[in-house]
C-alpha cells in the first residue's frame, strides 16, 4: 500500500536552536520533520535557512493549520501557501492532524478534537480531496491528544481514526506519545487501540515526553520518552511498516546530546525490527 | 445542531472570554441565545470545565511562545510578565501564519501603553521593550527598520542577558538600523549612537528629575 515510500529511519522535529548541532551530527539524524507552518510566509532568513536544510537532510513537512475537520471547508489562502511549500519541498509525504482548528473565521490556536460521528468522516474526507488535489505528495494523518471527548459519539477514537484513513486512501502519522497519554487520560488500553488500526497504513511515528499536571498527563514535548512510550513504540515497529521516527521535542533543547541519544535509539529500535537498515 | 454549528459555537467559547463565562455560569440559558435546544445545551454542560480549562491552555501556550520572542522583557518583567500578558489575552486571539509574532508585537504596545511613568522600573524599559519589538517588525519585511532609542539598547540588551541584575546605563542617543543585504537573507543590525550623556540630562530626558 504505502511499500513505494522510501525508508527514511529516525530524526528530529526541527527546531531553530538545534541547526548548529545538526549540521555537527549529520551522522546521527536520518531524516528532519519541519513545521510547515514556520516556513510557509517565512523571512528571507528562514527561506535561506529552509534550503541549508533541504541539501543536507530529507524534509518531511508537517501541517498544523490546515484543520482537515473544519465543517465549513479549508482556507484557500492557507491551503494554497501551504501547497506551494509541500510541492516545493517534493517530500516523499507530508502530514496533518485528524482535528480542527478553525471555525466561524476564527482561528482556536490549538489541535480541536472532532466528534466521532459519520459527519465528521464525511467532512475530513471531503476537505482531504480538496487539499489533495492541490498536493502531489501521499498524505498521512496524525492522532492528537485531547483532553475532552465532544458529545454525540457514533462510534470510537479507534474505529474513528480508521475509518477516515480508510476512506481517504491515506497513510497514519501515528504519534505513540498521543496514544499513550490518551490512553492513561481516558481510561483506555493503548493494545486494544493498536488492534482496531489498519496498522498496514502506519508510514511514521511520533515519540516524545510529557509530564502530570494536577492528575492529568500532559502531552508537553518537553521530556525525556518514558519507558512505557519506548514499549508502545516496539509494539508497533514488530506489526506495522514503519518508514521514519521523528523524536518531536519542542521545549528543552539546550542539551542536544539526549535528544541525540533518543534518536539512536529509536533508529536501533527500527533496525530490530528490520524496517531499515 | 450541525457539526459546523457545534464547531463555530467552541471557537467562539474558547476565544471570547465573556461569552465562555456566561456559558459556563448558565449553559442552559446562554445555550437558548446561541440557538441550542435543551438537549443540545444539556449534552455540552458536562464540557464547561474542560472549556474553561482548554481556554486557560490556550492563553499558557501563547505565553510560552510570546515569553520566547520578548525574551530580555520577561526577565525584566519578571512574575509580573505572565500577569500582564494573561490581561492582555483576555481581549482576543491572534489570528493568521504569522500569528505568533503578531501576538508578541502587539502584547509589547499593550506594554508600552499600560505601564505609563512605572517607577519600579528603570528608566531605560521603554526602550528595552521598543527594541525587543522592533525586532520582530523588522523580522517580517524584507528591507529595513529604523528606530531611535535613548539608549545603546543592543549592548543593553546583551549585558541584561548575561546578568541577574540590572545593568547600569546611561543615556545615549542611538539609532538602530535593521537591514538586509541583496540577495542575503539574514537580518542584520547597524548602531548609531552620539557620546553619552551626562547623567543629569539623562534624568532631565527620562523625566525623573524637574526642569528648574
Amino acid at each position: 500500500m504505502f511499500e513505494h515510500l522510501p525508508n527514511l529511519g529516525a530524526g528530529l522535529g526541527y527546531r531553530d536552536p538545534l541547526l548548529s548541532e545538526l549540521f555537527l551530527q549529520r551522522q546521527r539524524v536520518d531524516c528532519l520533520e519541519i513545521t510547515a507552518d514556520h516556513f510557509m510566509t517565512a523571512s528571507p532568513q528562514k527561506q535561506q535557512e529552509l534550503e541549508l536544510l533541504t541539501a543536507h537532510f530529507p524534509l518531511i513537512p508537517h501541517g498544523l493549520s490546515l484543520s482537515l475537520g473544519s465543517a465549513e471547508g479549508l482556507d484557500r489562502d492557507y491551503a494554497r501557501t501551504l501547497a506551494a511549500l509541500v510541492n516545493r519541498l517534493n517530500p516523499p509525504w507530508w502530514s496533518e492532524h485528524l482535528a480542527f482548528t478553525r471555525a466561524g473565521g476564527i482561528e482556536i490556536g490549538h489541535l480541536t478534537p472532532l466528534p466521532y460521528t459519520w459527519e465528521a468522516i464525511e467532512t475530513v474526507c471531503r476537505n482531504i480531496r480538496q487539499i489533495r488535489s492541490r498536493i502531489a505528495a501521499p498524505l498521512i494523518l496524525e492522532n492528537i491528544t485531547y483532553s475532552f471527548a465532544l458529545p454525540g459519539a457514533e462510534m470510537t477514537e479507534a474505529e474513528f481514526l480508521a475509518e477516515v484513513v480508510e476512506r481517504a486512501d491515506c497513510g497514519l502519522l501515528l504519534d505513540v506519545t498521543n496514544l499513550y497519554t490518551n490512553g492513561i487520560n481516558h481510561g483506555y488500553e493503548a493494545g486494544a487501540f493498536l488492534d482496531s488500526l489498519p496498522l498496514e497504513r502506519v508510514v511514521q511515528l511520533h515519540f516524545v515526553g510529557g509530564e502530570w499536571h494536577d492528575g492529568t498527563l500532559i502531552d508537553s514535548h518537553a521530556q525525556a520518552t518514558p519507558p512505557e512510550v519506548w514499549e508502545l513504540m516496539a509494539q508497533v515497529m514488530a506489526r506495522a511498516p514503519v518508514k521514519a521516527v521523528i523524536l518531536e521535542r519542542d521545549e528543552n533543547l539546550t542539551a542536544v546530546a539526549p535528544l541525540l541519544d533518543e534518536v539512536d535509539k529509536a533508529r536501533a529500535l527500527g533496525r530490530r525490527y528490520g524496517r531499515w537498515d | 445542531m450541525g457539526l459546523e454549528e457545534t464547531q463555530r459555537l467552541l471557537a467562539r467559547l474558547f476565544t471570547e472570554t465573556a461569552l465562555r463565562q456566561e456559558f459556563c455560569a448558565d449553559p442552559e440559558g446562554v445555550g437558548a441565545t446561541l440557538g441550542l435546544d435543551t438537549e443540545e445545551a444539556c449534552r455540552l454542560a458536562p464540557l464547561t470545565a474542560p472549556i474553561r480549562d482548554f481556554a486557560a491552555s490556550l492563553r499558557h501556550k501563547r505565553l510560552l511562545v510570546v515569553a520566547r520572542l520578548l525574551p530580555q522583557t520577561r526577565q525584566l518583567l519578571g512574575p509580573r510578565f505572565e500577569a500582564l500578558f494573561l490581561r492582555y489575552a483576555l481581549a482576543g486571539t491572534p489570528q493568521g501564519v504569522e500569528k505568533h509574532r503578531e501576538d508578541a508585537i502587539a502584547f509589547a504596545s499593550f506594554l508600552l501603553r499600560s505601564l505609563p511613568g512605572e517607577s519600579a522600573l528603570p528608566w531605560w524599559w521603554r526602550d528595552l521593550l521598543r527594541y525587543e519589538q522592533s525586532w520582530l517588525q523588522a523580522e517580517g519585511r524584507r528591507l529595513w527598520t529604523v528606530r531611535s532609542f535613548s539608549v545603546r539598547v543592543p549592548a543593553l540588551a546583551r549585558l541584561l542577558a548575561r546578568s541577574e541584575s540590572l545593568p547600569e546605563t546611561r543615556a545615549q542617543p542611538t539609532l538602530v538600523l535593521w537591514y538586509r543585504r541583496p540577495r542575503a537573507g539574514t537580518l542584520r543590525l547597524a548602531v548609531f549612537s552620539l557620546p553619552l550623556l551626562p547623567r543629569r540630562l539623562r534624568d532631565l530626558r527620562s523625566g525623573s528629575a524637574p526642569l528648574r
